[in-house]
């Protein structure tokens, strides 16, 4: 019970905080809101300037769990001097009795079932990967360090600093119960703005539309951000219609910082910041002046919210928005092919077609991960409140939060527009008296935890019945997580057997929250991303670079020579070796050459370092005109290039340039012919070599995964040793 | 030239210097050796006790803890490896103890021994103890290039309780050198 109390303790301290920053923000900016307003706008507000302050912390090397306290410490003393818990009006109370007793019954009733779920020790997959981990991780260096290894270190993490605060105190579960927090916070404010805008039965609608719907409730009791996300893109918009009202800097302020601190909780919520702009001056054409004030006001804020993300990524991976634009910004850490290959697999996730995408996302919830509810399937309704002025703004809102939803179809990625969406058919829902509350019982008879199995695909993500022993951890949290999840044996034993400091290369298990040692996977780096190609090129025919482009001419002098790419092509082309030849010898690479290659100049050297494993890769799509090129420091005489390539590259063509030294390119006219090469014996070992010169030490496998059986029936082949074995995972010690 | 375009123009020209990117770029690194000798032969011959016999296991050898000595058999148990070089010049071996208990309740048992399916002897084993077969690998006995079961049919088995057929408890099975026997 005491790990209970201090999950509560950091939970409630969260809460305290992000209340009174918030509180005090919006007195400072004298926005004039009622009540229900300014309860929710002050923990949403305020929960952005408390990332903002950790974000500040940990970039000052001092994200201690005493710093974070004392901080706490102040902040609510300074909540409690400014009066700022106390309410600036008194709660009106405007929807009629029946709806309200029905609400509260609808959300304590599953709230019974949300907070069982969310104290219940951590174990999602992407909270003990990353929404977790790295908080964890930030916590144990005190700060940020660069972390260049993980492309999901590189996302923006406004939510994930609170749960940094969160976790020093109470762990695991404090992270989640934080984003619950917002889960619990999301339905006041749509309530709230039914209030607003005179449809107090519409926002009630939309509260309990949002608040009862399965996916909601699964991720808002994790310790993922989507629901966070979504609250604070509806606080924003919630501000813009204050300052349409009010037209105050304050407003602009507030609704600029909003849109500021929605890029700082997911990248893609930064389409926020034009919706905020654009509204305020197209709002204020009479008054241009004055909305060009308010608007450069916004846009300052919403800069200060973000710039500490895009410095952070511009110091510590050389690309602010990492890890996504690597064509336009080229680094060391994340190819731009990987980044398509990724972009490509969420925008067609599981395989699902746009025409699928409404069954999937409301009724199966399988193969897009979540499902809304069946309820959701009236959403094209939503467009007849297109008839009040009120409904437009909420559309068009929800439309702006749609678009970046098609470059991820995941359910959760629908959260950030359904707050409006919701609204928008509530007003239309709220016309047919009687209708409305069929809809809703509906839904919360659909959403409730032990109907959904009877319509939804058996491996939908959704809520389980919560296991209050574990919540209370009666059952010890160890007990419960080795049932959950089935690395957890394993990352369990990390910190005992591999030394601090030792790189385990893990394709398939990424718990990174619950043990301090460094995995790094296969697809989350440019690192993990070679060595996972040079295993599978150790082992598969055609991957081998076994085929070689030889280009013989008359010798000639060369200064500077360029293998120049010729073709094409969506793939990117890799080259395992270049070499120069005459007189059918190879001319020693000397040390004063120098290597160079029109893109991804960071990997020049695995072309020229004698490895069949080792590639240089374009590390995007091949187009004519990339190149390598060979400073050769003074003319040499060359009559034959060759140029090795993996076999499953037969597409692959090029040509050589030369300079012979007076500055002027030359193309060699030569067609190359193709030979094959035989593949050295032991490459298996010289893998596993090569793994330990990059810096691994451990290999981490689950029985089943790719190479796993090839690991287990040639172990000796490869020279690696089974340490540990738990539950169907092996750690292998590299020799 | 009027001074603000002056100022622009080297605002303009210091902005494109700034912004040109480094020419990155670098000498040969230290040249590979890649490793010596020849492939490590796989090992054909399976200990009960190695920590990845799960993997060898076809079909009939009950679980146990990993590294323990032996494992309880079914009527059928087959066990795979890969064939890693040439096993000709090496010989089957199959250690095993014949469990008192087993012959308590069925008396001696009589079991064949196989290699891909083709039975390359039995034995009748009326008393308790550890037993070791052995014979020298034919051609006949690699009929798959790549993979070789090994098997063992045991008659009559003795149904435990729990309805489960016990066998023998299997200690190793495989090609060995005959040397190293």
């Amino acid at each position: 019970m005491k790990q209970v109390v201090y999950i509560l303790v950091a939970t409630a301290l969260t809460y305290a905080c992000s209340y009174a920053l918030g509180s005090l923000l919006l007195r400072t900016l004298s926005v004039k809101m009622r009540r229900g307003e300014e309860r929710f706008l002050s923990f949403i507000a305020g929960s952005g300037l408390l990332s903002t302050i950790v974000f500040l912390l940990t970039a000052a090397q001092v994200a201690y769990k005493g710093v974070f306290l004392a901080a706490s410490a102040v902040i609510i003393a300074a909540g409690f001097w400014r009066r700022a818990y106390l309410p600036v009006e008194a709660m009106e109370e405007l929807e009629p009795l029946r709806w309200r007793i029905a609400f509260w019954i609808l959300f304590l009733g599953f709230g019974w079932f949300y907070v069982g779920n969310a104290l219940a020790p951590e174990c999602s997959p992407d909270g003990v990967a990353y929404h977790v981990a790295l908080p964890a991780h930030y916590l144990r260096d005190h700060g940020f360090r660069p972390i260049t290894t993980n492309m999901y270190a590189n996302l923006s993490q406004g939510i994930e600093m609170l749960f940094e605060y969160a976790f020093s105190i109470g762990k695991h579960s404090a992270a989640a119960m934080v984003h619950f927090l917002f889960l619990l916070t999301l339905p006041f404010g749509l309530r709230a703005y039914g209030r607003r805008i005179g449809r107090p039965r519409a926002g009630m609608i939309a509260a309990l539309l949002v608040y009862l719907s399965p996916v909601f409730g699964r991720d808002g009791t994790v310790a993922y951000v989507d629901v966070a996300a979504a609250a604070v893109v509806f606080a924003m918009f919630y501000a813009l219609e204050l300052w349409r009202e009010q037209r105050t800097t304050g407003a602009a302020i507030l609704a600029g910082l909003l849109a500021g601190f929605g890029f700082a909780v997911k990248y893609t919520l930064g389409v926020g910041v034009p919706l905020v702009l654009g509204a305020i001056v197209a709002g204020s054409r009479r008054h241009w002046k004055q909305g060009l004030r308010a608007a450069a006001a916004a846009a300052l804020f919403a800069a200060v919210m973000m710039a500490p993300w895009l410095i952070k990524n511009w110091l510590f991976v050389h690309n602010p928005v990492s890890p996504f634009y690597n064509t336009l910004f080229p680094n060391p850490y994340v190819y731009a092919s990987f980044e398509q290959q990724y972009r490509e697999f969420f925008r067609h996730m599981n395989g699902v077609q746009l025409p699928e995408i409404p069954a999937e996302a409301t009724v199966r919830g399988e193969r897009l991960a979540g499902l809304l509810g069946p309820v959701f399937l009236l959403l094209p309704f939503a467009l007849l409140a297109l008839r009040r002025p009120e409904g437009r703004r909420l559309l068009l809102a929800g439309a702006v939060f749609l678009v970046p939803y098609f470059g991820n179809i995941g359910t959760r990625f629908l959260m950030s527009s359904i707050p409006f969406l919701a609204l928008a058919l509530a007003m239309v829902l709220d016309e047919f008296r009687l209708v409305s509350p069929l809809v809703v019982a509906l839904h919360a008879l659909l959403s409730w935890p032990s109907v959904l199995p009877l319509y939804a695909g058996t491996y939908a993500w959704r809520l389980e019945r919560p296991n209050w022993s574990a919540a209370l951890r009666i059952t010890p949290e160890e007990t419960y997580l080795l049932q959950a999840r089935d690395d957890h044996q394993m990352v369990r034993r990390l910190d005992a057997v591999v030394p601090a400091g030792e790189a385990i290369f893990s394709p398939a298990i990424g718990n990174s929250a619950y043990h301090t040692r460094n995995l790094i996977g296969p697809f989350e780096s440019r690192l993990g991303n070679r060595t996972y190609d040079m295993l599978f090129r150790a082992t598969i025919d055609d991957l081998r670079t076994t085929r070689r482009l030889r280009f013989h001419f008359p010798a000639l002098t060369a200064r500077r020579l360029r293998v120049v790419i010729n073709v094409r092509n969506d793939q990117p082309l890799a080259i395992s070796e270049v070499r120069l030849w005459n007189d059918s010898k190879e001319l020693p690479r000397d040390p004063s050459w120098r290597l160079r290659a029109s893109v991804n100049p960071w990997e020049v050297q695995s072309a020229f370092d004698n490895s069949p494993l080792t590639v240089w890769t374009v590390g995007q799509r091949t187009e004519p005109g990339m190149f390598l090129q060979i400073d050769l420091g003074a003319v040499r005489t060359v009559d034959e290039v060759t140029v090795d390539v993996p076999e499953v590259q037969r597409w692959a063509d090029s040509q050589i340039s030369v300079d012979s030294g007076d500055g002027v390119w030359k193309s060699v006219p030569n067609q190359p012919t193709q030979d094959k090469l035989d593949w050295p014996p032991r490459m298996r070992r010289a893998a596993i070599e090569e793994m330990k010169a990059s810096g691994f030490r451990w290999l981490l496998l689950r029985d089943g995964e790719l190479l796993a059986d090839d690991f287990v029936e040639r172990s000796a082949q490869w020279g690696v040793h089974q340490v540990e074995y738990a539950n169907r995972c092996r750690l292998w010690r590299l020799e | 030239m009027p001074m603000p375009a002056r100022v622009a123009l080297t605002a303009a020209a210091l902005l494109t210097i700034s912004c040109s990117p480094p020419v990155i770029e670098y000498a040969p690194p230290p040249q590979r050796v890649l490793p010596g000798g020849v492939e490590a032969n796989l090992p054909m011959f399976v200990r009960i006790s190695e920590p990845n016999i799960e993997k060898h296991v076809v079909q009939d050898v009950l679980s146990d803890q990993p590294g323990a000595a032996w494992r309880w058999t079914n009527q059928h148990p087959r066990l795979k490896v890969l064939i890693d070089g040439d096993p000709a010049n090496s010989e089957f071996v199959v250690e095993f103890t014949v469990p008192g208990v087993v012959l308590k309740q069925t008396g001696p048992l009589q079991i064949k021994f196989l290699v891909n399916d083709h039975i390359v002897g039995s034995g009748r084993y009326p008393t308790e103890g550890k037993q070791v077969f052995h014979t020298p690998v034919t051609r006949e006995m690699l009929s798959n290039p790549d993979q070789a079961v090994f098997g063992m049919d045991v008659d009559p088995v003795y149904v435990a309780p729990d309805g489960v057929k016990l066998g023998v408890l299997l200690e190793a099975i495989g090609f060995r050198q005959a040397a190293a026997r």
